[in-house]
């Protein structure tokens, strides 16, 4: 966290032909949290300006969300649970034994106490797409849900980012029933904002 | 030189509110957004297909003792008890064979019973010991697909008992293959 503190003296108020200035000057100051009434008195007084550049908020992967593998009779979905917990509806049939997983996500930010509000990326989602990667077959995920140290899972979580605890993501795939075979990848964009 | 420092002091308070609310505004805006990774594999779904029955030929029996004959999978040959009270006439004994179709990953395979019997509506035989694959193969084994032509091949053996009085007839019936990637 980076403090810049800057300083000014009053040498207070005499012409009476600025007072739209004036007034302007002293609404301002109001705002900011400082005293007008120094001003006004004509004595000299010091005033502290402050901004506070928060530290970037920095988002890794640590696990690839991954529906493991599946066939289909039907169409139908196979979700995964922000605990990793898969399941499926209609016709969507998940092999047991693939690997699968929720996804994982480390969020740091520099500001100490600050909640961070996580979610999809409302320019980007709610909905994306993963893609064959040989053929044009797509099919569409969608249903994020955060979970964050026991809060959610739900669409949106609030974290505070002094707790070291992983955002754990799940989903829902959509399964038409007509793709072909093969490998699915695709992407998916969170927003983390300070609250 | 007073309306100048009026003006300049309004200008520092001015300066001062719109860094303090930028300051805020700032706070509040600050966002950070990632594209991250998910991935999914479709798998062809399991097909299985009968391509030859298990089939024990044609058998002449005594009616007065049980008597037993076994396909063996590997040399796809049968095997008669030595009771005498069996033996092969006409058509001789041979094993089935399933095909299963897949993704090139270990599929289980197994039987829904291992003793069974067939019928020819009146009377029946046993049907039991089956062995997928191989003669120790058993009830149960895994198959790999094969991964130019998404399948496998394999022959299946049992063991037939006659039983004491079987009378002449035609017996046949099923049993049920399970197939499941593991």
């Amino acid at each position: 966290m980076h403090i810049c503190r800057l300083t000014y003296i009053d040498r207070g108020i005499t012409m009476k032909n600025n007072k739209k200035m004036i007034a302007l000057g002293t609404a301002l100051v109001t705002l900011s949290g400082l005293s007008a009434a120094t001003r006004a008195k004509g004595a000299a007084g010091t005033g502290n300006m402050s901004a506070v550049i928060l530290e970037a908020i920095a988002i890794t992967n640590l696990t690839t969300m991954n529906f493991g593998e599946f066939t289909y009779t039907a169409a139908g979905t196979v979700t995964i649970s922000t605990a990793g917990v898969r399941g499926n509806t209609g016709g969507a049939n998940p092999r047991a034994g693939s690997a699968v997983s929720q996804g994982v996500l480390d969020i740091t930010s520099g500001a100490a106490g600050a909640s961070t509000r996580i979610r999809i990326d409302p320019t980007a989602g709610p909905s994306f797409t993963v893609g064959h990667t040989t053929a044009a077959d797509t099919m569409n995920v969608k249903s994020f849900t955060f979970a964050w140290n026991g809060a959610g899972p739900a669409a949106t979580v609030t974290a505070n980012m002094d707790t070291a605890q992983n955002i754990n993501v799940g989903a829902t795939l959509e399964v038409a029933g007509t793709e072909a075979a093969g490998k699915y990848v695709g992407t998916y964009v969170i927003e983390a904002a300070y609250q | 030189m007073e309306s100048s420092r009026i003006r300049k002091i309004a200008k520092a308070s001015s300066l001062t509110a719109l860094v303090t609310l930028s300051s805020f505004s700032f706070y509040r805006a600050i966002a950070a957004t990632a594209t991250l990774p998910v991935i999914a594999r479709i798998i062809r779904a399991i097909e299985v297909s009968v391509t030859a029955s298990l089939d024990f030929g044609t058998l002449a029996v005594t009616r007065e003792v049980q008597a037993e004959v076994t396909i063996d999978p590997s040399s796809q040959t049968s095997r008669i008890d030595g009771s005498g009270a069996i033996s092969a006439v006409g058509a001789q004994p041979r094993p089935g064979f399933v095909r299963i179709k897949g993704a090139p990953q270990a599929v289980i395979v197994s039987l829904e019973t291992n003793n069974m019997f067939i019928t020819n509506g009146n009377s029946f035989m046993t049907i039991s010991n089956f062995n997928l694959g191989s003669v120790q193969g058993g009830p149960t084994i895994t198959v790999t697909p094969d991964i130019h032509n998404s399948s496998v091949l394999f022959p299946v053996g049992a063991t037939l008992v006659a039983h004491t009085g079987q009378v002449t007839g035609t017996y046949t019936g099923s049993n049920t293959i399970f197939a499941n990637y593991q």
